[in-house]
């Protein structure tokens, strides 16, 4: 009897949720949060910044102290009061605190990591995981935004409001020089839309069947690689829809299947204006620091005397994309908002962003924080590109003109566009176009099975 | 000066209270306490906040596409598989009840499944069903098509290996239900010209139902354990036609979303309890007509 009676109740309490549920409109999307989006974002008229507090707690990954020294030296020299609180993680340990601590509302009051590290950032930032820092920055008078490169600085945004800010970001270049184009018929001009690109990949391939795309990466027969330099996101997270110009995308995979090798070789290791010049490859990799572009594009005219071109990939609506690599947010769960964005702050300081002291004309770029990427302060994109053509000029003997410099900087500043891809949708997408690629399946079977999946992905 | 003693069965009542304690607190710890957890979440705003929104978030996740496609999904797989195991296991278990000395033998070959590692399960499906795998072998053998094992006929897969594994385990549990019918019965019902249909539905069904319905929690709970395979063999957003509840929440784990992942677990709870719950009514209005 009580058996029954509970089960009534219970078999009434889901019957309510279900006449809940249908009285509701539109399904609400787990990413724009289904009430707002970017036409009506606030005016923050009410905004306040936070009350201060004296501490500011930071977790950082071990393989990242001398980036941190640097930026909490930065930090206690502009607000001395504050007592700095660091917890330091191996790599692991790290991933499994802030996949933990983030969601429970909890967490340090700066997080500072790599992409990756959270499954998708863009439903992170429709879950209320992370502060809106677009009042902080809007009423800060210190924070200059074109102090930033405007195209990455964008990455950081869904439905007008930054949610996250990159710090360091890489561009999808690679190595190739005007005579190894004109030599399989390509003009170079032509290569900066998808169309054009792929064209040029079939009259390469047709005149070099042997070379692979890249110098490195044919190993996993460039999938990867030509999706991210690619940028397609997939999916518009600021309409919550399944969106990407399918024409392009169909390039992209062309290019893959193009250069699909059944046993792909294994990578072979040579300076790249070498591969160039033997014409190991289309596009050599040539890194993504600013010692890699300057070394790459001088050292194919130095050493090969040919035109050197560093490519960027174009985006699904032929701009550039650059893929934020570590980025700067502020916790919702922060116990100390105002500091944790200070801090934010200081880490796009041109001395945080390059290691090298304020004041100090002669010294390398820290090479440890190089590493991690681009920096978004162009200031410290230009010190960094003055520092290495010296370098480079007293080195080699070569000359770098300040046309060779400006085409440098002209590159980090050509991006468009940055994104942060999930990786869940990396591996949707390479499921998927493998049956095209191997051609088990037709390209519009395989385009239909990817949007069915990406619509479900974008729901969840 | 008054002393106060405990009665002989309140002495007992807190021996055994005191006993059952230890489990008690691991069932809190484990269960009870993260269930409340669950169920508090599923209610609130956001992970970091106590704000109470009421049935929202059942609303959103109710409302979305993905979750609407893995309930559909689950249902109709949850309405096809239980029919065919629970008809096959009793028709192989009628088979074998007529000859018990083979059955022995059987038991062995039927419990096999239930041991092997999963992953020795899903490497072996996968060599069947590949794309150039034994089944498409002989489809093209016999002058067929090959078939997309993994794409639009997965959940015949699926429904294969969660019969291929969970029937033998029903298998054994029947003939200890096939062994409570009285012989009597059949003799008298043959003594009346009853043939082996009528037996079958007049006297083995009726008589056995108990242990058909105990049968039936038992093979809803494989059920919800043949994720595990699915997961492994398909990966975590397998074709439309597998994509189910354990994929909607698993992915929500993946992605850091605890909120829809709660609302999920809760629906599931509540979906169960409710099964179970007119199980458990069938059975004691049973009980109570027996007497």
């Amino acid at each position: 009897m009580k058996t029954r009676i509970f089960s009534l109740i219970l078999a009434l309490a889901v019957l309510l949720s279900c006449l809940a549920a249908c009285e509701s409109g539109e399904s609400p999307s787990p990413i724009t949060g289904g009430e707002e989006n970017a036409s009506t974002a606030t005016d923050y008229l009410d905004f306040q910044y936070p009350e201060e507090t004296d501490t500011l707690i930071l977790y950082m990954e071990e393989q990242d102290n001398e980036f941190w020294n640097i930026a909490i030296g930065r930090f206690q020299e502009l607000y001395p009061d504050v007592e700095v609180v660091t917890k330091r993680f191996e790599q692991d340990d790290f991933l499994a605190t802030i996949r933990t601590e983030l969601p429970a509302g909890k967490g340090p009051d700066l997080l500072f990591c790599v992409d990756t590290y959270l499954p998708d950032i863009y439903k992170s930032m429709a879950t209320q995981t992370l502060v809106d820092l677009t009042p902080y920055i809007r009423f800060d008078e210190d924070f200059c935004e074109d102090d930033y490169n405007d195209g990455v600085m964008r990455g950081g945004k869904l439905n007008g409001r930054q949610y996250l800010v990159p710090v360091f970001y890489e561009l999808s270049c690679v190595t190739t020089s005007e005579e190894l184009l004109r030599e399989s018929g390509i003009d170079p001009s032509s290569i900066n839309t998808f169309e054009g690109l792929y064209q040029a990949c079939v009259k390469f391939h047709d005149s070099n069947p042997d070379a692979p795309l890249f110098q490195i990466g044919a190993e996993t027969n460039n999938l990867k690689q030509v999706y991210q330099y690619s940028g397609f996101r997939l999916i518009d997270y600021e309409t919550n829809t399944v969106h990407f110009d399918e024409e392009n995308f169909k390039c992209m995979v062309d290019i893959c299947k193009l250069f699909y090798v059944k046993d792909p070789p294994q990578p072979y290791f040579m300076m790249d204006w070498a591969a160039v010049a033997k014409r190991t490859c289309m596009f050599a990799n040539c890194g993504s620091t600013i010692f890699n572009y300057l070394n790459s594009y001088a050292d194919l005219n130095y050493y090969v005397g040919e035109t050197p071109i560093l490519y960027a990939f174009p985006n699904e609506s032929n701009g550039i994309s650059a893929r934020i690599s570590r980025f700067a947010a502020v916790p919702i769960g922060a116990e100390n908002k105002l500091n944790g964005y200070r801090m934010l702050k200081v880490l796009l300081d041109m001395e945080v962003q390059t290691g090298i002291p304020k004041g100090q004309t002669v010294q390398a770029p820290s090479v440890m924080i190089s590493a991690m990427g681009l920096p978004v302060n162009r200031e410290a994109i230009k010190r960094s590109i003055e520092y290495y053509a010296q370098e480079y000029m007293d080195r080699t003997g070569g000359e770098l003109t300040d046309e060779d410099k400006n085409y440098i900087f002209g590159l980090t500043e050509s991006v468009t566009d940055s994104v942060l891809i999930p990786t869940e949708l990396f591996k949707l997408y390479k499921k998927s176009v493998m049956q095209y690629i191997v051609d088990k399946k037709p390209f519009e079977n395989v385009l239909k099975v990817l949007k069915e999946k990406l619509e479900i992905y974008k729901d969840e | 000066m008054k002393h106060h003693h405990l009665s002989l069965r309140a002495k007992d009542a807190i021996t055994g209270f005191l006993f059952t304690l230890p489990a008690l607190v691991g069932l809190a710890a484990f269960f009870v306490v993260p269930f409340g957890i669950t169920m508090k979440m599923s209610l609130t705003e956001s992970m970091g906040s106590s704000k109470f929104v009421g049935l929202k978030n059942y609303r959103d996740v109710m409302g979305s596409a993905a979750f609407k496609l893995a309930a559909k999904n689950t249902f109709k797989f949850f309405g096809v598989a239980l029919p065919c195991i629970l008809i096959l296991s009793l028709f192989i278990a009628l088979l074998l009840f007529r000859n018990l000395k083979k059955y022995d033998i059987f038991r062995t070959f039927f419990v096999f499944p239930l041991v092997l590692p999963v992953s020795s399960v899903v490497l072996f499906f996968q060599i069947v069903f590949s794309d150039l795998g034994v089944v498409n072998g002989a489809l093209e053998g016999l002058g067929m098509h090959a078939a997309d094992w993994t794409g639009e006929q997965a959940f015949w897969v699926l429904l294969i290996l969660y019969l291929w594994k969970n029937t033998g385990y029903n298998v054994v549990l029947f003939p200890a239900a096939l062994n409570s019918v009285p012989p009597d019965l059949y003799e008298a019902a043959s003594l009346d010209g009853a043939g082996w249909w009528k037996k079958l539905t007049r006297i083995t069904l009726p008589m056995i139902a108990p242990h058909t319905r105990f049968i039936l929690v038992i093979s809803i709970v494989n059920l919800f354990k043949s994720f595990r395979e699915a997961y492994i063999l398909f990966g975590d957003h397998p074709d439309q036609s597998i994509y189910m509840i354990q994929h909607f929440m698993n992915n929500n784990f993946i992605n850091l979303n605890y909120i829809r992942l709660s609302v999920g677990a809760a629906l599931v709870f509540l979906v169960i309890f409710v099964l179970v719950g007119l199980l458990l009514t069938l059975r004691d209005k049973d009980e109570g007509g027996h007497e």
